[in-house]
C-alpha cells in the first residue's frame, strides 16, 4: 500500500532536445591554438520525479567541424550520459533550492583534416559531483511557466586520453590483456587539477495538456591535465519538448 | 518573471566572459612567438635528440638570437627552416604557402643506382603488365616486379596477379629503388604475400613525454602471411638510398623473411614516424615522433643494410645492362 502510494506520486517525464553548440576546444596533442565551431547538439533524457527525489539520466550527442585562426579544421564528436539526483524531502519538489549529485561519463573524440598520421585523438572521464537546482514557477498571460537553473560540479573519478603523440593512451600496448591496457590507460580526475562544470538554465512553458515545450542555455567547461592538456568550453542553446508519461 | 529573465542574462555575459579566462589566447603570431613555439615542441615531441647526439639548447641559443619581430616572412622561414636542418631528418618539413623546406642529405652524396629509362627499355619492354602500381614482366624466366610509391594504393586483385605469376616463375626481384615511401599499410601488404609464417621485423616505440628519452614501451611489429595465398619462393628486393620511410619499412620486413635478400646499396631511411604541427602564424610542420630498430637494435633512421652492396655499374650501363638486376636474376636461377 505504501509503495502504491509512492508510485501515485510519482512522476516520468521524457525531454527530447536539439540545437546548436558553440565549441571551442584546444588539445595541445594536436596545436597550440583553439579550434572553434557552432555544431549540433542533442539530448535525449528520463526524469523521474518522487516525493523525496528526482532523479533525471540523460544522453547527450554533439557533432561538428571546428576551425582554428589559420583555417585547419577538425571533425569533433561529443558522446556522453549523464545523470543527476536531487532531494526535496521536506521541499516542494517544483519550487526552490536543491542540492543533489551528479554523475557523468563523457566521450570526446577529434579528428584532425591536415595531418597525415596521428590525426585521431579522444579523450573519456567518468566523474562525480555535487549539483544544484533552482527551480520557480511563476504564471505570465495566463501560461504556465517554470524557471530552472542547474549546476554541477564534477569533483572525483578517472579518466582515459590519448597518449603524448598517437591516438593510444600512454602505455597501452597491441598485444597488452585487455584489463592489463585498462589500468594503464586509466588515470585519476580530481578537481584542482582537472575540471568540469557544467550549467544549464531552461524556461519551461507548461502546455494545457501537461506536455512542455523550452528553452535551454547550457555553458559547460572542461580542462583535463595531464599529458596534453585539452581545454574545452561550450555554449549549447536547445529547444526541449517534453513528454509527460505518467 | 522579470527577475529569473534578469538573472540568466547576467549570467550569461558573465559565462561568455569567462571564455578568456579559462581559454587563454592562442600564442602570439609575431616572429619571436612563432619561432618559441616551433622549438619548443620539436624539443618536446623529437625522437632522436639522444640516437643523433642533437643538443637542441644549443640550437636554440646559436639560432635565438637572430630572430627579430622585425625580420620578414622570408628570412623567417630561412631561418626555421635552416634550424630544423640541424635534425638531419627527412621526415623534417616546414610548410608555408611559398616554399617548403627539406634534408634530402640521406640520398644526395650516394650514387644513384637507378636508371628508369633503362629498365623500362632493356626489362621491362613494350608488354608488360600493369596491376594498380606494380609493373611486372618475366625476365629470364624470373618475375621482375617495379613499385615507385607506396602512396599508391595495392589492391588485394593487384597483388593476387603477381602472387599468381611468380608461382611460375624462378623467383621474384621487387625493385623499390628510387621508391620514397608512401603508405606502411601498403608495404605490409606486399610484404605478406611473401611470408610463410609470421615474424616480427622490428620493435617500434613512441614518445610519451617531453624528456628526449621520455618513450613508451618498445612494441613488435609483424608481418603475417596473406590469406589470399603467398609465394614463399626465393625473393630478391633491389634498394638504393632513395629508398625512404615506408620502403625502409618494406625493406627491413623482406629482409627479415628466410626466403628474401636484398640487393644494391642500403635503404635512405626515414625510421621515425612523422607527427604534425602548426604555428601561430599558418605554417605547418612535421618531425619524427616514433623510433623503430631491428632484431639487431639497430635503428631503421639509418637505413636498411642490404645483403649483398651493389653499385650501379656505368660499363654495364653501357652495354644496356642494370647489374643489379642482372645479379639478382643470376643469383635467383642459380
Amino acid at each position: 500500500m505504501v509503495h502504491l502510494n509512492a508510485f501515485s506520486q510519482s512522476s516520468g517525464n521524457l525531454w527530447l532536445s536539439t540545437g546548436f553548440q558553440a565549441f571551442t576546444s584546444r588539445d595541445a596533442g594536436f596545436s597550440s591554438m583553439k579550434y572553434s565551431g557552432p555544431r549540433s547538439f542533442s539530448t535525449g533524457a528520463f526524469a523521474l520525479q518522487r516525493p523525496h527525489k528526482t532523479e533525471t539520466f540523460q544522453v547527450e550527442f554533439g557533432i561538428g567541424p571546428l576551425s582554428n585562426q589559420i583555417g585547419n579544421s577538425l571533425n569533433a564528436l561529443s558522446a556522453g550520459f549523464w545523470n543527476s539526483t536531487f532531494y526535496h524531502r521536506e521541499k516542494d519538489a517544483d519550487r526552490g533550492l536543491h542540492w543533489g549529485w551528479s554523475n557523468q561519463n563523457l566521450l570526446n573524440l577529434r579528428r584532425h583534416n591536415g595531418f597525415t598520421n596521428y590525426s585521431l585523438r579522444y579523450d573519456y572521464f567518468t566523474s562525480i559531483g555535487p549539483a544544484l537546482r533552482y527551480r520557480y514557477p511563476f504564471q505570465w498571460k495566463g501560461q504556465q511557466f517554470s524557471w530552472q537553473t542547474l549546476a554541477h560540479w564534477q569533483v572525483v573519478g578517472f579518466q582515459i586520453k590519448s597518449g603524448f603523440i598517437g591516438a593510444d593512451p600512454a602505455g597501452v600496448t597491441e598485444d597488452g590483456e585487455p584489463l592489463d591496457n585498462f589500468l594503464r590507460a586509466v588515470d585519476p580526475f580530481y578537481v584542482g587539477r582537472d575540471w568540469h562544470l557544467g550549467l544549464e538554465s531552461t524556461l519551461v512553458w507548461t502546455l494545457p495538456a501537461g506536455n512542455d515545450l523550452a528553452l535551454r542555455y547550457r555553458p559547460e567547461f572542461a580542462f583535463l591535465k595531464g599529458g596534453q592538456p585539452i581545454h574545452r568550453v561550450g555554449h549549447a542553446v536547445s529547444l526541449l519538448i517534453n513528454f509527460r508519461i505518467w | 518573471m522579470v527577475r529569473p529573465a534578469s538573472y540568466s542574462w547576467i549570467l550569461v555575459v558573465f559565462l561568455f566572459s569567462c571564455d578568456q579566462w579559462l581559454l587563454p589566447p592562442d600564442p602570439a603570431s609575431d616572429p619571436t612567438a612563432v619561432f618559441d613555439t616551433l622549438w619548443e615542441d620539436v624539443n618536446h615531441r623529437y625522437s632522436f635528440f639522444t640516437h643523433k647526439d642533437i643538443d637542441w639548447k644549443q640550437v636554440r641559443a646559436d639560432y635565438r638570437p637572430r630572430v627579430n619581430d622585425q625580420m620578414g616572412q622570408l628570412e623567417l622561414y630561412d631561418l626555421l627552416a635552416e634550424m630544423l636542418f640541424e635534425l638531419r631528418d627527412g621526415h623534417v618539413n616546414l610548410s608555408t604557402g611559398f616554399n617548403r623546406s627539406r634534408n634530402w642529405d640521406w640520398y644526395r652524396d650516394f650514387p644513384v643506382n637507378y636508371d628508369e629509362n633503362l629498365i623500362e627499355q632493356e626489362y621491362l619492354g613494350g608488354d608488360y603488365w600493369i596491376s594498380g602500381p606494380l609493373q611486372h614482366q618475366v625476365v629470364d624466366e624470373v618475375l621482375y616486379v617495379n613499385y615507385r610509391s607506396f602512396g599508391q594504393r595495392i589492391s588485394e586483385a593487384n597483388l593476387q596477379v603477381v602472387v599468381e605469376r611468380a608461382k611460375r616463375s624462378r623467383g621474384v626481384i621487387i625493385d623499390v629503388r628510387n621508391n620514397g615511401g608512401g603508405n606502411l599499410s601498403n608495404a605490409e601488404l606486399l610484404a605478406s604475400a611473401f611470408a610463410a609464417e609470421e615474424i616480427e621485423y622490428a620493435k617500434q616505440r613512441i614518445k610519451s613525454g617531453p624528456g628526449p628519452d621520455e618513450f613508451g614501451p618498445w612494441e613488435p611489429m609483424t608481418i603475417r602471411p596473406w590469406e589470399e595465398g603467398t609465394y614463399t619462393g626465393r625473393v630478391i628486393v633491389l634498394t638504393n638510398r632513395r629508398s625512404y620511410s615506408a620502403t625502409t619499412f618494406f625493406a627491413q620486413m623482406m629482409k627479415a623473411l628466410p626466403n628474401v635478400s636484398l640487393v644494391g646499396d642500403q635503404t635512405g631511411g626515414g625510421g621515425g614516424t612523422p607527427v604534425f604541427g602548426e604555428l601561430p602564424n599558418g605554417w605547418t610542420y612535421r618531425f619524427s615522433a616514433t623510433q623503430t630498430i631491428d632484431p639487431d637494435e639497430r635503428q631503421l633512421e639509418d637505413g636498411v643494410v642490404p645483403d649483398l652492396r651493389l653499385d650501379l655499374n656505368p660499363a654495364a650501363v653501357g652495354r644496356g645492362e642494370d647489374n643489379l638486376i642482372e645479379t639478382a636474376i643470376f643469383l635467383l636461377r642459380r
